[in-house]
């Protein structure tokens, strides 16, 4: 289709100039600060890679927060993406409740990550929080635990503020679903396969690139997830929920250290596009499904 | 099997509607409550239903004069993207040219840098823009935001859409744009509705970039309202909630109305045959 | 496709060019007003915080035009602080406003106040008038952002006298007076009058006293402290520095040393082991990740006995909605053991105007919210403790908050004095106590580990 250079070039034009605008300042000021001495209100200065190294030989709360964003990519690009996915196939089973259903389940997603965190900083409170006080009504009338705080619940705690909330994930399948011509699913059942079956081999397969697509936006959502922690632990106790986008963010407001803070993010681009190509070669992303 | 797989179904899909409904209608509730109701005991009836948390809410902070800004900004900056992002999105998801993968790589760059390390690039881009306090500035940036999202779901339903479709069109002498334009783009609804809604979603929550952006009340938005309820010394929850529920009202109502876009594929599953 | 390759190449060349311009803009001070341009053609801008409508349509034609000033605040919304502010720039304006007009931009929320300062800071582009709280002073010295008021001050010796010899040395580093104080803080502590009757106790003398007030109040069946260790953990920290500050010479100095480097201090541990104790034994279950809010709440509803804090509070005990009718008569006040006080003094206003007019309006502002009208406002409008003597309670704030006289009293009694956590250490300690408190309290790290821990989070500060 060499003919359509033109047009090609056209309707590219001005997402590139959009991309521009918004993130060339940013990435040329993260990349070329991210080698100096830069705090608040002073000149940068050029200390080579030193913040690299400092970040990797001797820096506790960067391994910390490495380790837990890691490891929330990896759940919300695999847990995440999958309760979305199952809750999107159960409703596209249209029964009775689906419309009620589909909608509710957005309701999260509506809410700004800020409120979200009030909320479920309220919600959680050990002493007069709902879920606690649940607990109370079904026996131990003294049960007060402090879900946010406490070390062993403090992870599980943040990551339930959205782990489950998958409309997101739910609605790009269905759309993709609604795609999926009707005489798939009609020979398939005539044929007599099950319901289950269909979804297993013919509906999944054929799903491929949107899935590839979730797991891509859910896993990267990751790498800026920011608000609700704040708003809940801070990222205590001690680092036990500290990821890099926190950490950044207090380097750069918290510490004045703009340079180091600006080492932490290319370090963070570099693995988030690491992780993108990866799932991009996973689900081979970019084939057309048919 | 049968039915432990039917009751596994409806176990699951109970148990994802209470933990999204619950702290709905936990905040539902609590925005009727007084601060001292909420931080007492969570879980009560709140004493009897006062509309004051709302009216405090529009007093306090200037709740009209956001509203018609998010408004503004809300469909201007969904609109400018989706526009912008379905010609790429359409072009990358069909055309094979020379640079792409570098420019995938590229544009995907958007979706991985850090919020905190944008903050001042960005003011300084939009001061010497002269788009500071200016609610263009907002919807331009917000545009820029939702670039990744908006890119990878349209791009991911271009892919979908059978070549035979375009192909058709052009043997029967239709041009590129009248293609893209009258072929491509109404069966791409469902795609479009759902970037609509995420993008709708960021233009009407955003609060970090809005408040460094801005200066007056004449080109702020509304998140700014929920933290004037917020501070070191005097936070009220009930208003904070009543604000909330403000806010997000109509976003429950925008997406309502979009869901019948989103679903409506069945239109674009019939042409598909 | 070599087409949009070069398409891609081209813009980013511009977006170099774009980024160089913009550094060289914003390393030039001098030469950035054009930050000021696009809010100026609105006038509803600069009026907002005094909310009349009609101000906005009267104020446009003037004989001369008045200087403008920027100045940011967080003072809105439901700040303690809120109606202080609007009453201070309604009386500037109607005396001044002629003259300066002051554009008010309203930042709902401390935080976000202090980061757009900083996001400004790093871009040159710090407004006119500037509150300094939280480190925010020591960015716009260390950058050579702000004007020192010396010269105003010198030529303005009654304003000298009206601040207070001890509040401008709070605020003057090697001879420099980088800004001016528009508060003191005095901070005891609140306590329920008749939980303190059922236990049977007094206001302590001593912190072993202390410490047997809460076993015996816990006996009576109260959670004896509210504290709360989330945000700032200003509750908590307010007995951490007052332990400290009344320990003896060693420790008092400590609580009146500018960013303390090294916490590793015998006085320091002590503290945080008692700390430890009451955040385990004798307080709510929440106070581990509680935000002030929740504190406030505990104190408000009868629910603990002592909250440590501020006379901004007084306002509260009689606010039926945060605390039940006829509170305000059960609360006492009373110095910490060892007639130990938090007193300092704000940072306050900076200015950083960058011409000689605008720097004369931004001073002009300042003198009239630090001067004596202005110290009158904040204590009529918002229970704030004045830097002068020379503003005393009206007769009628007196009646309606006997508290506030009860609590200036008690701080003139009081004998040993030092300043809270939140004024003396760096910015990041301030933000680490949140992480730092549960690790003390759930046993992953000793007192002596947090004290180390909190000497390498002052060191990151060059």
């Amino acid at each position: 289709m060499t003919n359509y250079r033109g047009y090609i070039a056209l309707f590219l034009m001005p997402t590139v100039a959009l991309f521009l605008l918004v993130y060339a300042v940013s990435i040329v000021i993260l990349f070329g600060t991210s080698f100096t001495e830069w705090s608040t209100g002073l000149k940068p200065a050029f200390i080579g890679f030193r913040n690299f190294v400092d970040m990797f030989a001797k820096d506790a709360s960067f391994k910390d927060g490495f380790w837990n964003t890691a490891l929330w990519v990896l759940l919300q690009s695999t847990l995440h993406v999958l309760i979305g996915l199952v809750f999107a196939i159960i409703l596209n089973m249209k029964e009775f409740y689906w419309k009620f259903a589909r909608t509710v389940f957005m309701f999260p997603n509506i809410i700004s990550g800020a409120a979200v965190g009030m909320l479920f900083l309220c919600m959680l409170n050990p002493n007069f929080g709902a879920v606690n006080s649940i607990v109370r009504l079904f026996g131990d009338g003294e049960y007060a635990q402090n879900w946010f705080m406490d070390y062993a619940t403090a992870f599980l705690s943040v990551t339930m503020t959205w782990l489950p909330y998958a409309a997101v994930v739910t609605i790009l399948i269905l759309a993709e679903i609604a795609a999926i011509p009707d005489s798939l699913f009609e020979s398939a059942r005539i044929d007599g396969a099950s319901e289950l079956k269909i979804n297993l081999f013919i509906v999944i397969p054929m799903l491929r690139n949107i899935i590839g697509t979730c797991v891509i936006l859910a896993g990267t959502s990751m790498l800026q997830k920011m608000d609700i922690i704040m708003m809940t632990t801070g990222g205590g106790p001690g680092n036990t929920t500290l990821n890099l986008p926190m950490y950044i963010y207090k380097t750069a407001m918290m510490d004045n250290n703009f340079g180091y803070s600006n080492a932490v993010g290319v370090f963070l681009i570099g693995f988030g596009i690491v992780f993108v190509l990866l799932v991009r070669y996973l689900f081979r992303i970019g084939n057309a499904s048919t | 099997m049968k039915i432990a797989f039917t009751i596994g179904k409806y176990l699951f899909v109970f148990v994802i509607v209470l933990l999204s409904l619950g702290p709905f209608l936990w905040m539902l509730m609590a925005s009727f409550k007084t601060n001292a109701e909420i931080l007492s005991n969570s879980l009560a009836w709140p004493s009897h239903f006062r509309f004051s948390n709302y009216t405090m809410a529009f007093k306090i902070a200037p709740l009209s004069r956001f509203y018609i800004n998010s408004v503004i900004v809300g469909i201007a900056g969904t609109v400018l993207n989706l526009l912008i992002l379905g010609m790429s999105a359409y072009v990358l998801a069909r055309f094979q040219f020379r640079g792409k993968k570098l420019l995938t790589v590229l544009l995907s760059l958007s979706l991985l840098i850090p919020g905190a390390a944008m903050l001042q690039p960005l003011y300084l881009t939009v001061n010497t823009l002269g788009l500071y306090d200016k609610l263009i500035g907002l919807i331009i940036v917000y545009a820029g935001f939702g670039l990744p999202v908006s890119l990878y779901i349209l791009s991911s339903y271009f892919l979908t859409i059978p070549k035979e479709m375009e192909e058709s069109a052009y043997l029967d002498g239709a041009g590129f744009m009248r293609t893209f334009f009258k072929i491509i783009l109404p069966i791409s609804r469902p795609g479009f509705g759902t970037a609509a809604v995420l993008q709708f979603l960021l233009c009407w929550n955003e609060f970090q970039f809005a408040i460094i952006l801005t200066t007056g009340n004449q080109s702020r938005t509304l998140p700014l309202a929920l933290y004037y309820f917020k501070s070191q010394f005097a936070s009220d929850y009930g208003v904070m909630f009543a604000a909330t529920m403000i806010v997000i009202a109509p976003s429950i109502i925008v997406y309502i109305l979009m869901q019948r876009q989103v679903v409506s594929g069945l239109a674009a599953g019939a042409v598909k045959g | 496709m070599n087409k949009t390759f070069f398409k891609t190449g081209g813009a980013i060349a511009g977006a170099v060019v774009l980024l160089a311009s913009v550094t060289a803009c914003g390393s030039n001070n001098s030469s950035s007003p054009n930050s000021g341009v696009s809010s100026s053609d609105n006038p509803s801008a600069s009026t907002s915080a005094s909310a009349s409508a009609s101000a906005q349509a009267s104020e446009q034609i003037a004989p001369k035009a008045p200087v403008k000033i920027k100045y940011l605040t967080y003072r809105v919304g439901t700040h303690a602080s809120a109606k202080l502010e609007a009453e201070q720039i309604k009386q500037f304006n109607a005396k001044y406003g002629n003259e300066v007009e002051v554009q008010v931009e309203e930042i709902p929320s401390d935080s976000a106040y202090e980061d757009k300062l900083k996001i400004l800071a790093a871009s040159g582009d710090i407004p006119d008038v500037v509150m300094g709280k939280n480190g925010i002073n020591d960015i716009l010295i260390k950058g050579n952002l702000a004007t020192p008021f010396n010269d105003y001050l010198s030529q303005d010796p009654e304003w000298a006298k009206e601040i207070g010899d001890e509040a401008l040395a709070a605020n003057t580093r090697d001879g420099k007076v980088w800004s001016i104080s528009d508060q003191k803080q005095t901070v005891g502590y609140f306590y329920n009058k008749e939980m303190f009757e059922k236990a049977g106790i007094k206001p302590a003398q001593t912190w072993d006293e202390f410490m047997s007030n809460n076993e015996k109040l816990k006996g009576a069946g109260f959670v004896p402290l509210a504290l709360m260790t989330g945000e700032n953990a200003w509750t908590t920290n307010l007995i951490l520095a007052s332990i400290v500050g009344t320990s003896g010479e060693a420790g008092n100095k400590f609580m009146n040393t500018l960013h303390p480097s090294d916490f590793n201090t015998p006085e320091m541990i002590d503290a945080l082991g008692k700390v430890k104790t009451m955040l385990e034994k004798y307080t709510t279950k929440d106070a581990i990740g509680a935000g002030y809010a929740n504190a406030a709440n505990s104190f408000c509803q009868a629910k603990a006995a002592i909250i440590a804090n501020g006379p901004w509070m007084i306002g509260d005990f009689s606010d039926t909605t945060k605390c039940a009718a006829g509170f305000d008569q059960k609360v006492g006040i009373a110095a910490f053991p060892g007639n130990g006080m938090i007193s300092s003094y704000e940072v306050g206003y900076m200015n950083g105007g960058k011409t000689q007019e605008t720097r004369d309006a931004a001073e002009k502002f300042i003198r009239f919210k630090t001067g004596l009208e202005g110290q009158r406002i904040a204590l009529e409008f918002g229970n704030v403790v004045p830097v002068s003597d020379q503003v005393q309670p009206s007769d009628e704030l007196k009646q309606k908050y006997p508290l506030l006289v009860e609590s200036i009293e008690v701080g003139n009694q009081s004998q040993v004095h030092y300043g809270s956590f939140d004024s003396i250490v760096y910015p990041n300690v301030t933000d680490a106590w949140k992480l730092l408190y549960p690790e003390l309290v759930f046993g992953k790290s000793t007192a002596e580990e947090i004290a180390k821990k909190l000497s390498e989070i002052a060191a990151k500060n060059k």
